[in-house]
This record gives C-alpha cells, structure tokens and sequence, in this order.
C-alpha cells in the first residue's frame, strides 16, 4: 500500500470516477434536453455543495481508515437545534449556530477520545452515536411545532456573492486548498501515512492519537455546518434531514477511489464522488425513472466500483 | 461456587445478561401488563424474527464481519413469498423459494466479499440498497394491492400457538440451541472463531476462509429471509415497511449482546439477549408511555457504554499481557 500515497505515481484506478463522470455527462447531454441548462447544473452543484460539507472531514477519517456513521444523525440533529434555539430559547441566530458548532465539535471530540483512548472500532462507537444522536434529534425535533424559520436563519443558504450561491464558492477553495495541502503539506500528509500503518506513523513520531481526536472533531464540525446549511435552505426542520447520508458519503467516497482499509482518497475525488451521485439521481430524475430505482442504482455503483478498483489493484500488487 | 461464578463471568453475554433481567424485573415488578398474554404474544413476535437474523448476524459478527442487506432480504422475501402465495403455489414451494432467494442474495454478499475482497461494509450495503429499491418498486406498483389472501393454513403456522409459545418462537429456540451447539461442538464451528480472531493465520493454518465465509452469509440470508416469511405469516400481509431499518437494530443487539466488530467474540447466547434488551426496551417504553423517540438515545447511549467497557477490559487484558 505504501506505493500508492506518493504523488508522483499515478494511480489509474483513483481517476475513474472522473471517466464515470463524463461518461454520464456526454450521455444525459445528448439523451436529454433539460440536463445540459444552466438552471439543472446550477441546482446540482448547489445541493451538492452544501452536502460537500459533510464529506470533509469524513474524507480525513476515510483516509485513516477510520469511520464516523454518526454525521448523517449530527447533520439532522444541527438544523433541528439551531432551530430549538432560535423559536424555543429565542436566541439570535449567530449565538446560536456558534453553540450547535462548538456542541458538535464537542460531541466529535468525545467520540475521537473514546476511539482513541480505548481503543476500540469506531464502526461500532459511532453505530452508537448514530442512534444516540438520531434519538436526541426526534425527541428536539417533537418538542416544538413545526415552523418555518425567521428569515435570517433561511438567508443563510441563499447567501449570494456575486450571483453565485456562497456555498459553491466556499466548496470550490476548499477543495483546491485541501487538495493541494493534503498532497504537499507535511502536516496533511500524515493522514495517509497514519491510514497506510497507524503503528509504523507512531514510530516515527506522529501523534497519531491527537490527529485522529481532531479528524473526529472535525467530521462531527463540518457535517453540523452542512446541517445547518441544509436546514436553512428547506426553511424548516425535517425528521428526514440527513436521513442515510453517512452510507451516500461512502459510496462517494469509494467511487472516488477511497478505501475503507485507509491510506487512499482524496478531498477532490470526494466531492466528484459526491457530483457523480448526484447527476445519477437528477439524470433519473430527468427520465422519470421510479425514485426507488435510484437506490438499485447506487447499490450497483458502489458494488461494481469497488469491485473494478479491489481488482485492478490486486493484479498490480501481483 | 466460585468456579461457577468466574464462567459465568467470562461469558460474552454476561453485561447485557444482568442489563437484560434487571429490565426485565423492573418490567415483571412495575407494570401489570407485562405479564398479560396479549403483551406476551406481541413480545414474542417482535422478538422471534429478529432473534433468528441475529443468529446470522451473529456467526458474521463472529468473523469479524456483518451483513447490512438483512433488511432488504427480509423485505425481498417476504414479498416473493406473499407473491407465490396469493397465486395459488403451495405453501412448501413458496416458502422454499423466498429462502432460496435469500441464500441467493447472501451468496452474492458472500462472494463478493470472500473472492471479490471487496468489504462486507461496502458489499452488503450496495445489496442493501439494490433489494430496498426493488422491494420499494414492487410495493409501490398495482402488484402491492393483490398480495392478500394467503391460505388459511400459512395463516395458522404464524398465528396458532403451541404451549403458549408461536410456532416462530419455537423455530428460534430450535435453531438458536442448533447453532449454538455447531459453533460451540464441531470442528467447522470453532473454526469461525478462529477465522475472526486472526484472519490472516487462519489461512495459514489451512482454514478454508473463503469456503466458510461465503457460508455464513448464505446462512443469513437465508435466516433473513425465513424472518421474513414468518413476519408475513404473523401479519398476514406483505408490508412495505417489511424489515425496513432493521439491520441497524440487529447489528446493534449483537454489539450489545457482547460481540465485537473485531471479530472473535459472541456466541448464540449474545446474539439472543441482545435482541431480548432492545426488543424489551421498547416493550417497556410502550408500558411506561415513555416518549417513544427516547428509546433510541437509550439504546446508542447503551452501545456506546457497552463499547467502551469492552474495549476497556481489552485493553487491561492486553496491557496485562503487555502487548501494549
């Protein structure tokens, strides 16, 4: 596995989602009419960014080879109670979104701890945190009734700099900033060593515990902010917010060339991964196609993805 | 005596064993409905299906892995099964072809995951999602309205109780002391364990790892799809909520039970009190009326405490050993 964090080898089996791409995109711009506008790929770009946040720091765990399953719950969980705090508490909108952040870093940072510190699978840590958090959600989100929310709180998502929605900026840098760092900073770059061999990275110093504590803050912090974002955009609470978003994350990730052994994947990939998805549900969305048929869809992506990628790289180790 | 009390110690099941009969006391002692047969009745088919995909969850769990598509399998055959019954097929075939579409789904879950080396996380989430949507395009199509009408003697094998006990109640006792004894007694059984333990000098050993894997997904989904069949039984519809979400809850009652992701530990006994908690846990929510929404935050809550002990006293045990 060591071969494949350097950057000077070029793995192909890391680009294939860029061919999955284009291949889905020359065939939906030619089947199709409504595909190939500048409103349907806006619109695309746009739900997508605002899921991008989730997948960043899910992206760093990822690559460790470690799992937090618990960001679909926190992504839920952070819409619902900026919204507690706002109708119930009557907060103003600032303090309240800084304390869902710092509560969900807080959460992050426990679960980091826990997976650290007993070294325990953090599968099974954040199955748990999954429910935990999901149950705190339902029980927040059925103490207050439903409203839509004041419109500082719905401004947020539709925060515009220079005609193009805040969040597609915001993806954009963070992407080519992750990108860059993660291949040439010495600091990032730990991530891959510590995926390829956790016990190899302590010998040589890096402090694989503390790194791992802050990915898991991290995750558990970029995914409430996704939240926050996705809530402000359908202006009010839904119990379905985030609702099978941790398995949507790993199959982008995965079709993005990232293993769940660690040491592979990328920020970049990650979120074509996640542009790839996407344009699958809108081309089938486009088609009519039965919404449920998506789902085989996706399973057979990810099951044959994973599959091609198992097999080149198993003939190329020899 | 304290011979005795040091095994019962070391049993897997022996945390959710205690949480599990003080609930239960608390339940037998607070409630005066617990008792009565009708909640009885209901405890026991919410319990039997999920006890027997726990069975097979379990023998994964064992190996170190798990499989995410019972859900689905359980929902897939149920339907095929409620299909081939309001057509007329007799009641043997139709029931033998739902298992056999569940083995189906567990030998491709297996072969992906033994000869194509592709994760059981990714492998039986893709599944899952595949038979999800195909059981969703079923149920939400004009075939979902003339899935009734099952015969009166199917009816009976999920309805009719034989000393107070549902007939699915006994096929779970029987299968859960069957394989309890296979994997406790034979060779092919401890085997998993060893597999689970240490993959890779298992091979070395000369264990057939693929040959046993790709088994034991076979067995669960055909375990997946036999709860599936008697779901239909007991409801006498096939629903399209039929085993929606339920992989969570079962991987969960394993954890809790005393299995570890890591594979290597569990058996029978866990995989059974397990399900036994959370299955009384929402029994009790319902007799207490307890907000329902909090059982969840019990439950992961639970899971998350019950990971830590464990991993705590692995870790002692191990820092013991000074492999740490």
């Amino acid at each position: 596995m060591n071969t494949k964090c350097g950057r000077r080898r070029i793995n192909p089996g890391d680009y294939t989602v860029i061919g999955l791409i284009l291949v889905l995109f020359l065939l939906l711009t030619f089947t199709s009419d409504t595909f190939l506008t500048y409103d349907n790929l806006y619109s695309l770009i746009y739900g997508v960014s605002i899921q991008f946040f989730a997948v960043i720091g899910f992206t760093f765990l990822i690559v460790m080879g470690e799992i937090d399953l618990g960001i679909g719950s926190m992504y839920g969980f952070s819409g619902t109670l900026v919204g507690f705090c706002i109708c119930v508490w009557k907060w103003k909108l600032l303090p309240s979104i800084l304390f869902v952040l710092l509560l969900s870093a807080l959460m992050g940072y426990l679960v980091g701890w826990i997976v650290t510190k007993f070294r325990v699978n953090s599968m099974m840590v954040t199955l748990g945190t999954m429910t935990l958090i999901s149950g705190i959600n339902a029980v927040v989100f059925n103490s207050f009734t439903a409203v839509t929310y004041p419109a500082d709180y719905r401004a947020v998502a539709k925060f515009k700099i220079g005609g193009i929605h805040w969040t597609i900026l915001a993806m954009l840098l963070i992407v080519i900033v992750l990108e860059v760092l993660m291949r040439r900073s010495p600091g990032l770059k730990k991530l891959y060593y510590i995926g390829n061999s956790a016990e190899t990275a302590k010998l040589y110093g890096i402090k694989v515990d503390k790194i791992k504590r802050l990915s898991f803050t991290l995750s558990a912090l970029t995914s409430a902010l996704g939240g926050v974002i996705a809530t402000s955009r359908i202006t009010h609470s839904d119990i379905l917010t985030g609702k099978g978003l941790e398995f949507t994350l790993i199959t982008a990730c995965v079709v993005g060339g990232a293993s769940l052994l660690g040491g592979r994947g990328s920020i970049l990939r990650a979120a074509l991964g996640m542009i790839f998805i996407a344009m699958l549900s809108n081309g089938m969305a486009i088609y009519r196609i039965d919404p449920f048929m998506q789902q085989v869809a996706l399973g057979v992506v990810l099951v044959v993805c994973v599959f091609a990628d198992v097999r080149m790289n198993t003939k190329k180790l020899g | 005596m304290k011979k005795f009390l040091t095994q019962l110690r070391n049993q897997d099941a022996f945390f959710a064993g205690i949480l599990t009969l003080a609930f239960f006391l608390i339940l037998a002692v607070f409630s005066p409905y617990f008792f009565l047969q009708n909640n009885f009745l209901s405890l026991q088919a919410v319990i039997a299906p999920r006890a027997i995909i726990a069975i097979g969850m379990m023998l994964l769990v064992i190996m170190g892995m798990f499989d995410l598509s019972v859900g689905s399998v359980m929902g897939v055959a149920g339907i095929l099964c409620g299909y081939l019954l309001s057509r007329g097929v007799p009641i043997s075939v139709s029931v033998i072809a739902a298992i056999g579409a569940g083995m189906l789904v567990g030998l491709i879950n297996g072969l992906l995951v033994a000869v194509g080396n592709v994760s059981p996380l990714i492998a039986t989430i893709g599944t899952m999602y595949i038979f999800r949507g195909i059981c969703e395009m079923i149920m939400t199509s004009d075939l979902a309205m003339s899935l009734t009408g099952f015969p009166q003697s199917f009816l009976a094998f999920g309805g009719n109780t034989l000393y107070g006990l549902y007939f699915m109640t006994w096929i779970m006792i029987a299968l859960l002391l069957v394989v309890q004894f296979i994997i406790k007694r034979t060779y092919w059984g401890r085997s998993i364990y060893y597999i689970g333990g240490n993959p890779s000098s298992a091979v070395s050993l000369g264990f057939k790892v693929k040959k046993t894997t790709i088994i034991c997904f076979v067995i669960s989904g055909a375990l997946a799809a036999l709860a599936g069949v008697l779901s239909i039984a007991r409801f006498q519809s096939a629903s399209r909520y039929l085993g929606q979400d339920i992989q969570m809850d079962i991987l969960i009652a394993c954890i809790l039970g005393g299995g570890s992701l890591l594979g290597g530990k569990g058996d029978m006994l866990c995989a059974f009190v397990g399900t036994a908690f959370v299955s009384l846990l929402q029994n009790g929510f319902n007799l207490f009326e307890i907000n329902p929404l909090l059982k969840s935050v019990v439950v992961g809550g639970i899971l998350v405490i019950v990971v830590i002990m464990d991993g705590y006293i692995h870790l002692k045990k191990m820092r013991a050993l000074g492999k740490v």
